[in-house]
């Protein structure tokens, strides 16, 4: 996949977003677009960025973070998401503690590689089925108060939501006509 | 014969003034709540192999103040790949303690995967280089000593004595009543 200037721009938008929500801790386990999310996080330099070896444990990081007084974001793929249940349900939605999750939502109709196509059809049932609220980025509109608006929620309903990454952010209109 | 868990406990109990307290779920929460309960501890009630994760993230948010980790050999094996994350933030503040008793104790004394597993060993090969196997709470109470003065993050692993007829306290505090009491003490909000 070619990741354009324009997919760029949509990166560092989100990690604006992360900063105007005051964020403290960036836990994560990268795919190519988080990845690309990771360097401006990188190049930002404000963020205590953690990356983990499985995704469930930054989960536990995340939420150790907040427990700590730090605004805290979880960035990983929807697979990383659909191995996390536990971990959401034991720690954020058991005790209450917001998070937010910045997820690459892939396998959908703009991201049509046979092999994430299983996850995609699964992530928004998982997440409703979790109880976990969720919002598609809308790559027309302001990406930073998207970002902002996701981490609000979260704090405000006590819990996790997530910001599902889509594929018109990364994906060149060149590469998935 | 392996040193009890509440032996080792006491030595805690005896040094730990006011540093924050992550315990695992099950026994060591149990046995830690009972013991000592003090606002400054946060107990898991249902998340297996957490402990290490959460303590982390409180020991990166609170970088003036020592969070001790207690945490069991099953949950370790669990989730063992946190020890490489721990190791990469260079926690200075995090001490780990392990109680080995080759049993998962809350559930009933379930026998461990039957491997001789190396827990300090599996440590430092995962970059934590102050690890250490431990027996006796002698020997604890010199490490937990030095682990409180001096940088971590350490990882002690105590081997212990899995006791069926010793009955482990029971839960009484719910889930957002130790959140709340905890994030209180340290004066901080959502």
């Amino acid at each position: 996949m070619v990741l354009t200037e324009r997919a760029r721009e949509h990166a560092r938008a989100l990690v604006r977003g992360l900063k105007a929500a005051r964020i403290e801790v960036v836990a994560s386990v990268p795919d190519q677009w988080i990845g690309l999310i990771l360097e401006e996080v990188a190049k930002e330099g404000s963020f205590r960025s953690v990356p983990v070896a499985r995704e469930e444990e930054g989960i536990g990081v995340c939420f150790g973070a907040v427990l700590g007084g730090k605004g805290a974001a979880m960035l990983m793929q929807n697979a990383g998401l659909l191995s996390s249940g536990t971990g959401l349900v034991t720690l954020h939605l058991l005790h209450q503690v917001p998070l937010l999750l910045l997820v690459s939502y892939r396998g959908t109709p703009g991201d049509p590689l046979f092999y994430h196509i299983p996850k995609g059809v699964r992530t928004e049932p998982a997440l409703r089925a979790l109880g976990i609220p969720y919002f598609l980025t809308d790559a027309g509109k302001d990406l930073t108060a998207q970002v902002c608006r996701t981490w609000t929620y979260a704090r405000e309903s006590a819990g996790p939501a997530a910001l599902l990454l889509t594929a018109d952010l990364f994906a060149g209109e060149d590469v998935y006509p | 014969m392996r040193t009890s868990r509440v032996a080792y406990m006491q030595v805690l109990a005896d040094l730990v003034v006011d540093e924050l307290v992550v315990c695992g779920l099950g026994a060591s929460a149990r046995y830690w709540k009972a013991l000592r309960p003090r606002p400054e501890n946060f107990y898991l009630a249902d998340s297996m192999g957490q402990a290490i994760p959460v303590g982390l993230g409180v020991a990166l948010a609170q970088p003036a103040r020592r969070v001790v980790v207690l945490e069991g050999d099953g949950a370790v094996l669990m989730n063992a790949g946190c020890l490489s994350t721990v190791a990469s933030t260079g926690a200075t503040n995090l001490i780990v303690v392990i109680f080995n008793n080759d049993v998962y104790e809350a559930s009933g004394g379930q026998p461990l995967p039957a491997a001789p597993v190396d827990y300090a060993g599996l440590a430092r090969a995962s970059g934590l280089a102050l690890a250490t196997n431990l027996e006796g709470a002698d020997a604890f109470r010199s490490a937990l000593q030095k682990a409180l003065k001096e940088p971590g993050p350490a990882f002690l692993c105590l081997r212990t004595a899995y006791l069926p007829d010793e009955p482990i306290p029971a839960y009484d505090m719910r889930p957002l009543e130790t959140r709340l009491i905890f994030m209180q003490s340290l004066g901080v909000s959502i």
